[in-house]
């Protein structure tokens, strides 16, 4: 495995807060990562800088190897990196295929040629219909999202971040707002996200659903990085232990 | 993973019913006054009334295109009646002066650029446009009364009249722009990037900015569009008169509101549609039309226009979460 993302003594002040502190990890090829800490512990902060909302105080980030900067949506999107946001970044009045293309649409030609181009619907649907049925979600694509349940509606959100065919797909508490069925039902769907070799960045508080999906886990206390640990090799205790910033103790 | 509940299957459908079954209920409510109208009053049913009913509906059906754009964004303009004014009279003392075409342009620039004014100063210092609108109102119309010197602008101007007034056989020209800017502004509406756009950002900013779309930038447009629609509906206004005059269309910003709003246009942007507008225009003529006719003046016309506002958005909006019936 190789890394993706390699991040290299990142920082991030803002005023006299020190939300990140010299932050370095790499995130390897089709894993699962999940991102856990405490509030506070500038997870949503790190992933704000490797999606472009953000921009680092010092430090670098490499992507495949190559220096990169990620200066907004559009540049982290150009490197193949899709976030979906924990409070549900979606438009309910607008169709499931219309938020998976939504600032993507597909234009069919209009009666001026390449003028005047018209969004072309029926090719949005047919594509999201395949989109969704390759992640195995039963959902009409025509219809306005604010139909479906929270869970559908994440789905949907996921969809959308994979309409592009990103390398890495960052998910910010997917599960935060969701009740225990339609939280299985997310994980399930990460879980076919990555058999798809999809790199995935999983932010949740939710120590069971990480242990669930993650291959391996970055924790953060306090803005530092305490350690990265393969899931296998830690308990849910231990890695509490870290998320209150004690230092693994086998690993001292 | 998700599936489809019987439940969920009625949500669909009454949510692809819903938005034409707002549509009709507005065509079966304007059928229903003119019936009532013209059982009432022999007057209404008349080539020349109906005429006349489309004639006054079709400055606010004007000014509400570009209303619809504004609103389904999630902004709002109230500064339209004063930015017609001024462009109307800007407009008059250009074509008296130097002639139509210079004009009607100066008209345009004048409500594009209050249009794009309203915009820039809405997004770039973050104050709600519907203060920055209030703002531009009162400077449009006070500008307008300087401008005019509180003096009606007669045009007698034939090339301009031919464009802009007149008839076309029995068909008013004015009904013509409205008709051919409506299908222009709808099209572009539902059918290209920008319209799509339009309705994302009104119905979540955030989604549409995540996104990769530039929300300030739809917001300005959208502004922009309503103001040069000011500015159009101005050149008509003189077309019809052939005059302008500072304290024309005074409020007229509260009755394309209103047809906006009445056509199914959420004021919490993201939804909305022209046909609902021009059928929400409709129906506030046909109000205004049968009740002068039968006798009730301007107050009553003002009063029962505020509770059909009340009523249509009370009944749509009653559960957020279905449909309006």
């Amino acid at each position: 495995m190789s890394a993706v993302i390699e991040l290299d003594h990142i920082s991030k002040q803002f005023g006299q807060v020190q939300a990140l502190e010299d932050v370095s990890f790499g995130i390897e090829e089709n894993e699962v990562l999940a991102l856990v800490g405490d509030n506070g512990a500038g997870k949503s902060t790190l992933i704000k800088i490797i999606s472009g909302v953000l921009q680092q105080t010092s430090g670098s980030i490499y992507i495949h190897g190559e220096e990169a900067e990620i200066g907004d949506y559009n540049d982290a999107e150009a490197r193949g990196i899709e976030t979906v946001y924990q409070d549900l970044a979606i438009a309910p009045n607008r169709t499931v295929a219309q938020n998976i293309f939504l600032g993507n649409e597909i234009l069919e030609s209009g009666p001026l040629g390449k003028l005047l181009r018209f969004v072309d619907d029926e090719q949005m649907e047919r594509e999201a219909s395949e989109l969704l049925s390759r992640l195995e979600l039963t959902l009409d694509p025509g219809s306005a999202v604010k139909n479906f349940s929270g869970g559908e509606q994440q789905s949907v959100a996921i969809a959308r971040a994979l309409q592009s065919d990103p390398d890495i797909v960052i998910l910010d508490e997917p599960t935060s707002a969701l009740s225990l069925d339609a939280t299985q039902r997310v994980l399930d769907l990460i879980k076919r996200l990555n058999e798809q070799d999809v790199t995935i960045i999983f932010i949740s508080h939710n120590l069971e659903a990480v242990f669930d999906v993650a291959d391996r886990a970055a924790i953060l206390a306090s803005g530092r990085l305490v350690g990265v640990e393969d899931l296998t090799d830690v308990t849910e205790d231990e890695l509490v232990g870290m998320m209150m910033g004690r230092a693994r103790q086998s690993a001292d | 993973m998700a599936t489809t509940s019987t439940s969920d299957l009625g949500k669909l459908i009454t949510d692809r019913l819903g938005r034409f079954s707002e549509l009709a209920l507005l065509v079966g409510a304007i059928v229903l006054l003119s019936g009532i109208f013209t059982a009432t009053s022999s007057a209404f049913f008349s080539i020349g009334n109906l005429v006349n009913i489309i004639r006054q509906t079709a400055i606010v059906i004007v000014l509400g295109l570009g209303m619809t754009y504004v609103i389904i964004s999630a902004e709002i303009d109230v500064s339209i009646g004063g930015v017609m004014a001024l462009s109307a009279v800007s407009a008059g003392l250009v074509i008296n002066a130097v002639g139509p075409f210079a004009g009607a342009v100066v008209g345009l620039l004048v409500g594009l650029c209050f249009g794009l004014a309203n915009g820039l100063v809405t997004i770039r210092f973050g104050i709600p446009s519907f203060i920055v609108t209030i703002g531009t109102l009162g400077i449009a119309r006070g500008a307008a009364f300087i401008v005019s010197q509180q003096r009606p602008i007669i045009v007698r101007n034939a090339a301009f009249e031919s464009v802009f007034g007149g008839t076309i056989g029995p068909v008013p020209v004015l009904i013509l722009w409205a008709l051919g800017l409506a299908i222009v502004a709808g099209i572009a509406l539902w059918r290209t990037r920008f319209g799509r756009h339009v309705y994302a950002t009104g119905d979540s900013e955030q989604a549409a900015r995540y996104s990769g779309i530039n929300t300030g930038r739809v917001k300005i447009m959208t502004l922009a569009l309503a103001g040069l629609a000011a500015g159009i509906a101005g050149l008509l206004f003189i077309g019809r008169l052939g005059a302008a005059r500072a304290d024309m269309a005074s409020g007229i910003e509260l009755a394309v509101i209103a047809a906006v709003i009445i056509g199914g246009t959420s004021l919490f942007g993201g939804r909305g549609s022209i046909v609902g507008t021009i059928l929400g225009a409709l129906l506030i003529s046909v109000i205004d039309n049968g009740l002068t006719l039968l006798g009730f003046g301007s107050s009553w016309q003002q009063l029962i226009r505020g509770l059909v506002i009340i009523a249509a958005v009370a009944l749509r909006d009653r559960d957020e979460e279905g449909s309006f019936l």
